[in-house]
């Protein structure tokens, strides 16, 4: 066999795609007080409401499962093409798997920045106070005059499960995949 | 584009559609606005009568809400009350000096659901 990690790391992302959708279905969990929780991996979201399961979850989570068959048929495929000697991988679930470690950081310059900037050209009022990179609890509040509300706030609680872990560690493969194809490609020619 | 990429486009495609044409004909899409219909809300209305203020708090949520208290012009009040899910309270909040109040003005409420703490306003 020609190309280990490239094979392993497909044949990984395969599975990923697939368990992350009916299995390992919980990568990060947020709780806003116990009003709303999220579970979510990137091809499932569970959406909770006062602990009341919401069925909009299962509509989004149709949508979710066509892009986790797209990941798994690539992926497939690649699998395929490495085994005849011509490897090619996909950095879609990678580059999601490590978008879950930014998005803290993008929600909290979307939040404090961009948002009043958009209420304001709307003709709203929105100071948020969201603190940077949330891992574990922290309190948020929110100034605002939408809707009669003046002010609003809640505690915050997010965190990785250990799936999300197990699913970083195994799509970090993809890095030495990337040098194992461009050193090989480059002694065959 | 290599031809696996290609029938993986198909695929997404296909299974778009399918979620799209499952949505619309299954009773999910029709149920989930049924059960975000179901929700609910909170709504408060506040009226004056003799010396004393009314607060008529509705909770339509699936939660315990507590409203705790109400500021205005010269008035602060406190009065802690917890209202179940799917059900109303009334408070009744004597206003000593009622006469220095010119209206409308704005009073403001504060209020606390499932960890949510909300500054809000009604006007009377």
């Amino acid at each position: 066999m020609r190309y280990p990690i490239t094979l392993s790391y497909n044949v990984i992302t395969a599975f990923t795609a697939i368990a992350s959708s009916f299995l390992f279905t919980s990568w990060w969990n947020l709780r806003i007080g116990s009003l709303l929780e999220l579970r979510d991996s990137p091809f499932h979201l569970a959406i909770y409401l006062s602990g009341q399961y919401l069925t909009l979850s299962e509509l989004l989570n149709l949508f979710l499962l066509a892009i986790a068959l797209y990941v798994t048929a690539l992926s497939s495929g690649y699998i395929y093409y490495t085994l005849k000697g011509r490897p090619k991988i996909t950095g879609t679930l990678f580059w999601l798997t490590l978008l879950y470690l930014l998005d803290p950081i993008i929600v909290y310059l979307v939040g404090n920045y961009f948002t009043p900037i958009i209420a304001s050209a709307l003709g709203y009022k929105v100071n948020l106070s969201y603190p940077f990179f949330i891992f574990g609890n922290q309190k948020i509040s929110l100034d605002t005059n939408i809707l009669n509300i003046n002010s609003i706030s809640f505690n915050i609680y997010s965190y990785p499960t250990l799936y999300y872990f197990i699913f970083l560690t195994l799509q970090l493969l993809y890095i030495p995949s990337r040098i194992e194809i461009h050193v090989k490609a480059r002694r065959s020619n | 584009m290599d031809k696996v990429r290609t029938i993986a486009y198909a695929v997404f495609a296909i299974a778009l559609v399918l979620a799209v044409l499952l949505s619309a004909t299954s009773d999910l899409f029709s149920s989930s606005l049924r059960q975000l219909n179901s929700l609910g809300g909170v709504s408060i209305t506040a009226f004056f009568s003799n010396h004393c203020l009314f607060l008529n708090v509705t909770n339509n949520m699936n939660t315990y809400l507590t409203f705790y208290n109400a500021t205005g012009p010269g008035i602060y009040l406190t009065r802690v009350m917890r209202i179940p899910s799917h059900s109303s309270g009334v408070l009744d909040l004597y206003v000593s000096n009622l006469s220095i109040l010119s209206r409308p003005f704005r009073l403001l409420l504060f209020l606390s659901f499932a960890g949510v703490n909300v500054t809000t306003s009604v006007k009377i």
